[in-house]
């Protein structure tokens, strides 16, 4: 973690990117069988998977009060 | 952001989602049964086996397998036909005491190749219906659907606000920070910031395509009155048919197929019910492909006389709605998208009972520190 105030664009780059992914995914699915199937579950498994590690790793079960 | 431009996004932030959490909690809860309804289905044996046949085995006449589903259920009229999306080796075929019936069906399986009964399952007891009306309408019919469709409306706001209000508690902190070595309260703050802001996209998705899914009756009687009225304008025809005086509906849809060639059967709302006119068979032809097998076309024919009257594609509030039940639903995408959508709802489940966590915890006025820092504090206290 540095000091210093972040922009909106350094705030928001990752979130809109893994919303663009996540919205990727859940149309591909719709337009398609087979490989628009596969391109779906890898493309939400990643904010998904991400989740999963901020829980894993980093939750609140490590607590030092 | 301005201090008091803050404090209202806040205030928005704070009441949607305290007033929408309860009932949001109740829909993950309930939702994660009914991703796998059809898997919970074959467990309890409430789901319907058919037997093997090759592929080319003729379909049966679709007039023999309302006859045998009317043997099943006799003097009840028939009230839709329709089968599994991925399977049709089998009809539903749901009667009630009255066309107008909204809450007490009975079914019968028919085979689609044999016309023989497999089984009357009741889908209006037992786990999944629980579920399902729970999830739906809180066994209150439309105006409960409504009433959860305002929830998710305020679930869309408190999404929306959360996202705003992202920025000022990220000002200085990395993506994906969660500050273990500070307070319980405050790793749980910044667990509730990087779960919500990950999934914020299904979130919302799931969210919107909820609500226009709870608009499906209203849409329905609008889509009767104002799309469908005008094109039978000509074809007042005195009352429902009796079922004694309805035509072949195998011949009906042979007609509709001929109407519609490249498209394939995939319901029928018999005269008077919902979905359909009073006079007419209303024949839901749906395409081949993922995307349009979604998008049903109704061709309407002559209940009396079979005959084709009109083919009328759906308006875009109904294709919206079409397309709001597989992105709500998360079954178009296979055995792996039911999981991940199980896993995004339950990191859903996390992120309200984070937001519920963070508002009964606030800090006592005493902590709060520099006033310099009071922004940012009030914003973390009002979190839920």
């Amino acid at each position: 973690m540095k000091d210093g105030n972040r922009t909106l664009w350094q705030i928001y780059r990752l979130p809109l990117a893994l919303a663009a992914l996540s919205l990727f995914g859940l149309l591909s699915a719709l337009f398609g069988d087979a490989w628009y199937d596969r391109v779906s579950w890898l493309a939400l498994a990643v904010p998904t998977w991400l989740c999963l590690r901020a829980l894993a790793v980093k939750g609140p079960g490590s607590t030092r009060r | 952001m301005k201090a008091q431009t803050l404090r209202a996004w806040i205030w928005v932030h704070k009441w949607s989602s305290l007033v929408c959490t309860v009932f949001m909690l109740l829909l993950c809860l309930t939702g994660l049964p009914l991703i796998f309804h059809h898997e919970i289905g074959h467990l309890l044996g409430t789901e319907i086996e058919t037997a093997d046949m090759p592929a080319a085995t003729p379909r049966a006449n679709l007039d023999r397998v309302l006859d045998a589903a009317r043997a099943e259920y006799p003097g009840k009229p028939v009230l839709y036909m329709s089968q599994e999306p991925d399977d049709d080796t089998f009809w539903y075929v749901t009667l009630a005491d009255s066309v107008k019936e909204m809450e007490r069906f009975d079914v019968a399986v028919v085979d689609a190749r044999t016309a023989e009964v497999l089984g009357t399952p009741r889908f209006d007891e037992g786990f999944i219906h629980l579920m399902t009306r729970l999830h739906v309408d809180l066994f209150a019919g439309v105006p409960g659907m409504l009433f959860l469709g305002f929830m998710g409306l305020l679930l869309v706001m408190a999404i929306v606000s959360g996202v705003v209000l992202y920025a000022p508690f990220m000002r200085k902190l990395d993506f994906g920070t969660v500050r273990r070595e500070r307070s319980r309260r405050v790793q749980w703050l910044d667990l509730h910031n990087v779960l919500g802001i990950v999934t914020v996209a299904w979130a919302l998705v799931v969210g919107i395509t909820g609500v226009i899914n709870t608009l499906a009756v209203p849409a329905l009687n609008y889509w009767q009155t104002h799309h469908l009225a005008p094109v039978l304008a000509n074809y007042d025809r005195g009352s429902v048919p009796a079922p004694h005086e309805l035509a072949s509906l195998e011949q009906a849809v042979i007609a509709a197929e001929a109407t519609e060639p490249g498209m394939t059967l995939s319901f029928v709302a018999f005269p008077g019910v919902l979905g359909s006119s009073d006079f007419h068979y209303a024949i839901y032809m749906r395409g081949e492909t993922a995307m349009t097998s979604r998008l049903y076309h109704p061709v309407l024919a002559d209940g009396r006389s079979g005959e084709v009257v009109a083919s009328v594609p759906a308006p875009w509030y109904l294709t919206t709605l079409y397309l709001s039940q597989p992105l709500h639903f998360g079954d178009y995408g296979g055995l792996p998208m039911q999981i991940l959508w199980t896993l995004l709802d339950l990191i859903t489940i996390i992120v309200l009972g984070s937001g519920l966590y963070l508002w009964l915890r606030k800090p006592s006025e005493a902590k709060r520190p520099a006033e310099a820092a009071r922004a940012s504090t009030g914003a973390k206290e009002s979190a839920a």
